[in-house]
């Protein structure tokens, strides 16, 4: 699967509840205020919804801490069907 | 085995979080928990307090289960202190359950193989989580309360549990601890919430599916569905997941925070069963990490 840098950051930015501005391939978790446990899980939920399945497949994403990292994992999972 | 009371008890400090986090609303989207609730105290004046309420019904209690990780001593166990401050009769046997947030859950099915033998049970829950907590976490202190629930047990036959599921997964230990020396993360709570959540998508969610369907096969009506309270991201999830039940989900967890072992309790509390023939479902899931389900109603 291929996820547009440009989509993930506006998840990512949805979830944590931030400008979309702010958030860029290169955001980490150290970078951004929102993204700590909670921001973490709530990106998770949110990329849960957007890509189903994704989160049962990807386990390494709960470790994930940056944007970069969630797009290889976005970028190396294949959905079923 | 029949539930005949259920006690409550909270910390006494209500800190509004508002006045914590200037950011409460994005805050709220995530936690739903606008307040938590902090003790001076301890575990066991907690447990105290709750274990007094529902004390005045009991009869003959043989078998206290003291459910904690937030011990006062080291030894004795803090079931025997509890016992004593609770004035209970000697001819007691009182053990301490080191669980989190699946120990209510495990308790009462520890509890449902013993009824008959020990005729009245108390399971007290009891933490203070609060007091684990470095400051500047904020993810773990705007949704943890010190709190403590008693639940009285008696042999009344009337309901059963008809299944139970547990899982005990200590390879992911790391997600959330407490180390009992200050060499990891220096020695406060470590959570771990994308892990955390993860493990409660792929393992927990099935697990209460797995419950649903075995009531489903053997025509049990479910009446009501209590999961532990974690925060509004791991309730809501976990309803969404299971959106053809939603209804039947009961939900407090913005009235107290995340008691930890005592949030099942308290929505039992909130919530009462159905005692008119149907069947709840109990699930509580978190530290260790581990999960327990139990579907408990009418025979």
């Amino acid at each position: 699967m291929n996820i547009l840098d440009e989509e993930l950051c506006k998840i990512v930015a949805s979830a944590l509840n931030v400008e979309t501005a702010t958030i860029s391939i290169e955001t980490s978790s150290e970078d951004c205020l929102e993204w700590d446990s909670l921001g973490h899980m709530s990106i998770l939920s949110a990329l849960d919804e957007k890509f189903v399945g994704i989160t049962l497949e990807c386990p390494e994403l709960g470790g994930a801490t940056s944007v970069k990292e969630i797009a290889d994992f976005c970028n190396t999972w294949k959905p079923a069907n | 085995m029949e539930i005949i009371a259920i006690g409550k008890a909270l910390g006494e400090k209500k800190i509004d979080l508002a006045d914590v986090y200037p950011d409460i609303d994005r805050l709220l989207d995530k936690t739903g928990i606008p307040c938590v609730f902090e003790t001076d105290g301890d575990m066991l004046d907690l447990a105290e307090q709750a274990a007094s309420q529902v004390l005045p019904l009991a009869r003959d209690v043989k078998l206290l289960i003291l459910v904690t990780q937030s011990p006062v001593d080291y030894l004795p166990a803090n079931a025997v202190s509890l016992a004593s401050r609770l004035n209970l009769p000697k001819n007691l046997l009182a053990f301490d359950f080191n669980q989190g947030c699946s120990g209510f859950v495990q308790s009462f099915c520890l509890a449902a193989n013993l009824i008959e033998k020990y005729s009245q049970i108390l399971i007290v829950t009891a933490d203070t989580y609060r007091q684990k907590l470095q400051k500047n976490d904020r993810s773990t202190n705007a949704v943890f309360s010190d709190g403590s629930a008693a639940v009285l047990l008696s042999a009344e036959n009337s309901q059963v549990i008809h299944y139970e599921d547990h899982m005990t997964a200590g390879q992911h230990r790391d997600f959330l601890f407490q180390s009992a020396t200050d060499t990891e993360n220096s020695g406060y709570l470590h959570m771990s919430g994308g892990d955390v959540w993860l493990f409660t998508l792929r393992e927990v969610v099935p697990q209460i599916a797995k419950a649903i369907a075995f009531c489903e096969e053997n025509g049990l009506l479910i009446k009501n569905i209590y999961i532990h309270q974690a925060s509004k991201l791991v309730v809501e999830g976990i309803r969404k997941k299971l959106e053809h039940y939603q209804d039947l989900f009961r939900v407090n967890y913005s009235e107290n925070g995340n008691t930890v072992s005592s949030t099942i309790p308290f929505l039992l509390r909130d919530f009462p069963l159905d005692t008119q023939g149907g069947v709840s479902i109990f699930a509580g899931f978190g530290v260790g990490l581990t999960s327990s389900i139990v579907v408990f109603g009418a025979k």
